[in-house]
């Protein structure tokens, strides 16, 4: 789409530009630059040539620690853990959450629009509460914190957002071409692995990645139900009393990466739907 | 299609009922198809003609009735045990597949992929005219040829019938015309059973050898197109399919008159005909033929369509004439009095 399809799309808004209005400018200009300053540093410190223990002080540029990011073995371990748990949660996450949107998606289901809330709701949740009484109740079940306890954890927090984008993916999925396959002879399970699962992965994908960010950027429910696994943020937070290894920004980086990535993905428009869309609607 | 009685019937609806709600789609229908011949469901949007299709697609079921195919009772198979293909009114390609997968689909699903379907795929591609369009994808090809691809792949496993719903719908005014003889010179090609859903009734007529006017879930008339325009029996199908003048007769009954019978005349009628008096109400000038209104002294209109060449030399607007028409002309409704 370009920018003079934009303009008729919305013909109210007016044009803008610098000299007109130079407060505005430079005022977007001042909230960009503080939404954007922490995130700039710690890119650019994952190119200092630190040489003290606390990565703080800029001493030049190097590439030294984007070739051995892994250079801190407890910190690349946690590393390894988060994105374990963050691939296992998401996994989890994507089974349970494709079914049960897909069905809410197909079928007229009387309280569908409750059931939508009910998985909305957790993500209102401050992050202590769900964590408190994730803890009571692994309790209560004599679960242990530990692995176990730290997956289903991460799952269920994930779960909303992995549904979400996965709804909004789904809504504008054509459900005619599951008739059309069916009508062709194509059983059901041929139906989901050629038609449906193909046109859903980019859907899957960017729910995926949306919910491996989500996860390996956990902190609060971790600290509750790790027991004795480090965590990469984890870790982070405890490394800051002692040590800020310039690895630590490296590794945030490669996880702002992939949420950079997921984010993009899911804000691009489903592909075949102005395919669709090109075509009039009639009939009864 | 003069002698249906020894074709066999390809499909049979019996007494079929699907009701939504409180909503009555399909009112017990009976219908027969018999083999070879292209059969249109004409009526309104919300007649119920939709549903009707899904149910012989087997996307629904009905309430009570049966859908018999080839004289098996297909009623409560699936989709995919039925041996009938359906084209889609959006048409429903593939997107990510291309034109060739998309065709190939059925045979593969039905796990009928033999050495063979290659050269009927092929064989099929040129029928529909898109031999070098196999390596597309849906999205690069344009209304109608999207439209001949969901055609090869319904008839690739040479369905018993073909479901078409709306099948030019989406399609341009300016395309429809070539398409449609392209639609009626594949069925004669394959021989294949065609049932097509339509609210368009040219299309209807053009395409149909038997049509049916549904309204409300109903039949309300079935026939070949011109039994239908000619011989409407009610002021539903006769105002449905065309432009009608319906003069009262004695008592309640109504007598069809289609506005191209009619002619205009300085003189009143002669023996064998009939008329009436009226001034010009209405002018519309369309090239081939004029679209009149007639207005009588008692208030009513009469609708007149003048081929261009029998039209007197002026009209202008307030002219008075005579409006003649032969008597065999007139048809006499038999229900769906005013």
């Amino acid at each position: 789409m370009t920018v003079s399809q934009l303009n008729q799309k919305r013909p109210n808004k007016r044009s803008f530009s610098f000299k007109t209005i130079p407060w505005l400018t430079l005022w977007s200009i001042g909230v960009y630059a503080i939404l954007f300053a922490p995130v700039a540093v710690i890119v650019l410190f994952s190119f200092n040539d630190s040489q003290s223990r606390f990565n703080l002080i800029w001493h030049g540029f190097t590439l030294k620690n984007w070739l051995n990011p892994f250079a801190d073995p407890t910190l690349a371990q946690a590393f390894f853990t988060s994105l374990a748990l963050a691939l296992l949660a998401t996994c989890l996450c994507i089974l349970l959450a494709l079914p049960m949107t897909m069905a809410l998606e197909r079928f007229r289901i009387r309280g569908a629009s409750a059931l939508e809330m009910l998985l909305v709701l957790p993500l209102t949740l401050p992050e202590v509460v769900l964590g408190a009484s994730l803890l009571l109740l692994f309790v209560q079940l004599r679960l242990p914190p530990g692995p176990v306890a730290l997956v289903i954890a991460h799952t269920l927090f994930c779960l909303s957002y992995t549904a979400m984008a996965l709804k909004a993916r789904l809504g504008g999925h054509d459900w005619t071409l599951e008739e059309a396959a069916a009508d062709l002879g194509a059983k059901p399970s041929r139906i989901f692995t050629q038609i449906t699962l193909p046109r859903l992965a980019p859907g899957l994908l960017s729910a995926g990645l949306l919910s491996l960010s989500i996860s390996m950027d956990d902190y609060v429910v971790s600290s509750i139900t790790a027991g004795s696994v480090v965590t990469f943020p984890l870790r982070i937070a405890g490394a800051f009393q002692r040590q800020i290894s310039p690895q630590i920004h490296v590794l945030s980086t490669m996880v702002l990466l992939i949420s950079l990535v997921a984010l993009v993905l899911s804000c691009r428009e489903p592909e075949g739907r102005t395919n669709a869309s090109t075509v009039g609607t009639d009939g009864d | 299609m003069s002698d249906l009685s020894n074709k066999a019937p390809v499909l049979e609806l019996q007494g079929l009922y699907r009701r939504f709600g409180t909503l009555v789609a399909v009112d017990h229908l009976d219908l027969t198809l018999y083999k070879g011949e292209f059969f249109t469901l004409l009526g309104a949007s919300g007649c119920g003609k939709t549903t009707i299709m899904r149910l012989i697609a087997g996307f629904d079921q009905p309430n009570a009735g049966r859908v018999m195919l080839d004289g098996v009772d297909v009623t409560h198979l699936p989709p995919q045990a039925r041996n009938v293909h359906t084209m889609f009114q959006q048409y429903a390609l593939f997107p990510h597949l291309s034109v060739w997968d998309n065709i190939a689909f059925g045979p593969r699903a039905q796990g009928k992929e033999t050495s063979d379907t290659k050269r009927q795929i092929g064989d099929m591609l040129d029928i529909v005219g898109l031999a070098e369009k196999a390596d597309f994808k849906p999205n690069e090809l344009s209304g109608g040829q999207r439209q001949r691809v969901a055609l090869a792949r319904a008839l690739i496993n040479t369905p018993s019938l073909l479901l078409l719903d709306e099948p030019l719908g989406a399609l341009d005014a300016s395309m429809r015309r070539g398409l449609q003889l392209e639609l009626k010179r594949i069925q004669r090609e394959t021989g294949i059973t065609f049932l097509m859903v339509s609210h368009d009734q040219d299309e209807a007529f053009s395409m149909s050898d038997r049509l049916v006017v549904l309204n409300a879930g109903r039949i309300e008339q079935l026939g070949t197109p011109r039994e239908i325009y000619e011989r409407s029996n009610s002021s539903y199908v006769a105002g449905f399919v065309g432009q009608a003048n319906l003069l009262p007769e004695d008592g309640d009954n109504l007598s069809l008159l289609r506005p191209e019978r009619i002619r205009l005349s300085q003189n009143p009628p002669g023996s064998d005909e009939e008329g009436c008096q009226g001034h010009l109400s209405a002018l519309f000038y369309q090239g081939a033929d004029w679209r009149l209104e007639l207005t009588r002294a008692d208030g009513s209109v009469l609708f007149i369509l003048l081929n261009a060449n029998e039209a007197p030399p002026s009209l202008t607007l307030g002219d008075s004439f005579w409006a003649v028409w032969k008597r065999t002309d007139l048809h006499r409704l038999t229900s769906g009095a005013i």
